[in-house]
């Protein structure tokens, strides 16, 4: 992909991706997995495996992990570039305005606010179907998602902890997570050569 | 120089910041309001809401909090401080699992977290739930996002649209 439309492609995920890290991975899933073609959906996955060890901003680190994917260096500063730009001129924006915004604000946007969030949820719900079809293909795997989730929620546990459990668990019993899949880790390898181009 | 203290301790909270943008929210409201007193607890509940309101990542928070402290100049050297850490690591980690993605052990642990991954991204869905199902026209908005998003070619902007707009009818309704 070039440059300028990888720009292009992160400027509109950035102006669009109200509700943060959810509707950012639907954004995309979207554009560069489903209509580009330019990604699968592993790499998506992939990229939220490796950053989530890291500290700070998961959705700027998905979009520099993918946009170093898709053209290196200057790939991965365009596409974090793009990504944060029209976030950063709203609060500026905001931050202009501030008075006049927060009256506004503290009348009416709790209910707007709450409809906004409900649809992020149900995009996000989404995503998490697509993005699960091609990763969780076995019994095993499928029961180690919904561990992690409820770990999460019930007991908090770190996530970090959690992937990297999990990640222990695909080292000892790799077979357990690809079960008749064998077309599944080959599908990985055209991708990693095509990404060399 | 105070360009310089806002980025360094811009820094500081993002390498801290283990968990994403949500996590590093406490510390930001300790830093700014309690430590550095850039700006004032009113202030930061604001910033926090338009960071709701704007896309983008919550911590772009720190645009704001830039700008209140030194200006437009404040403003981005806060967001470069705070973005630019975590971005360096998550592009070398890109440029290390390429080199290393045929190692056995790379191919297994990605296997086995993968699925852990997707279902972490469930306690996004239930954190989102708890603030917004207020009532059952919250759950039909959500409903409806889920099978747009599915079955048809709707933009998701659209999709936020209609739900931003559906919640703002249903609060007016619910109030009266």
């Amino acid at each position: 992909m070039r440059l300028p439309q990888l720009s292009w492609h992160f400027i509109k995920i950035g102006s669009a991706a109200f509700g943060g890290l959810g509707v950012t991975l639907s954004l995309i899933e979207r554009y560069l997995v489903k209509e580009k073609g330019v990604l699968a959906a592993r790499d998506v996955t992939e990229s939220l495996t490796y950053t989530k060890f890291l500290p700070g901003s998961t959705g700027v680190q998905v979009v520099g992990y993918l946009g170093y994917r898709l053209g290196g260096w200057p790939g991965a500063l365009l596409a974090t570039g793009a990504f944060l730009f029209p976030a950063f001129l709203f609060m500026l924006v905001l931050s202009i305005l501030y008075e006049e915004v927060t009256g506004l604000l503290a009348d009416s946007a709790a209910p707007a606010l709450r409809g906004l969030t409900a649809a992020v949820a149900g995009i996000l719900v989404a995503t998490i179907y697509r993005l699960a079809k091609p990763a969780i293909t076995t019994l095993t795997g499928g029961l180690v998602a919904v561990t992690a989730c409820a770990l999460g929620i019930v007991l908090r546990v770190n996530p970090a902890l959690i992937v990297l459990a999990a990640g222990f668990l695909g080292i000892m019993m790799p077979q357990r997570f690809t079960q008749g899949q064998s077309a599944g880790t080959k599908e990985s390898n055209p991708d990693s050569h095509g990404n060399k181009r | 120089m105070i360009l310089l203290e806002l980025f360094v301790y811009f820094a500081i909270i993002s390498m801290l910041a283990f968990g994403g943008g949500n996590a590093a929210i406490s510390l930001l409201e300790r830093i700014s309001v309690n430590e550095m007193r850039w700006i004032t607890p009113q202030d930061f509940a604001a910033a926090i809401g338009f960071a709701y309101i704007t896309p983008g990542p919550v911590l772009i928070t720190s645009a704001f909090i830039g700008y209140r402290t030194a200006g437009f100049q404040g403003a981005l050297f806060a967001t470069v401080g705070v973005f630019l850490i975590p971005w360096l690591l998550s592009v070398l980690a890109s440029h290390q699992v390429r080199r290393y993605i045929d190692h056995p052990w790379l191919q297994g642990f990605g296997l086995g977290a993968a699925p852990a991954v997707i279902g972490l991204l469930g306690i996004t869905v239930f954190t989102l739930g708890n603030y917004a199902f207020f009532g059952w026209l919250y759950w039909l908005i959500a409903g409806v996002a889920l099978v747009l998003s599915l079955f048809t070619k709707v933009s998701p902007i659209l999709i936020l649209i209609g739900g931003t707009l559906l919640g703002a009818w249903a609060g007016s309704l619910l109030i009266d």
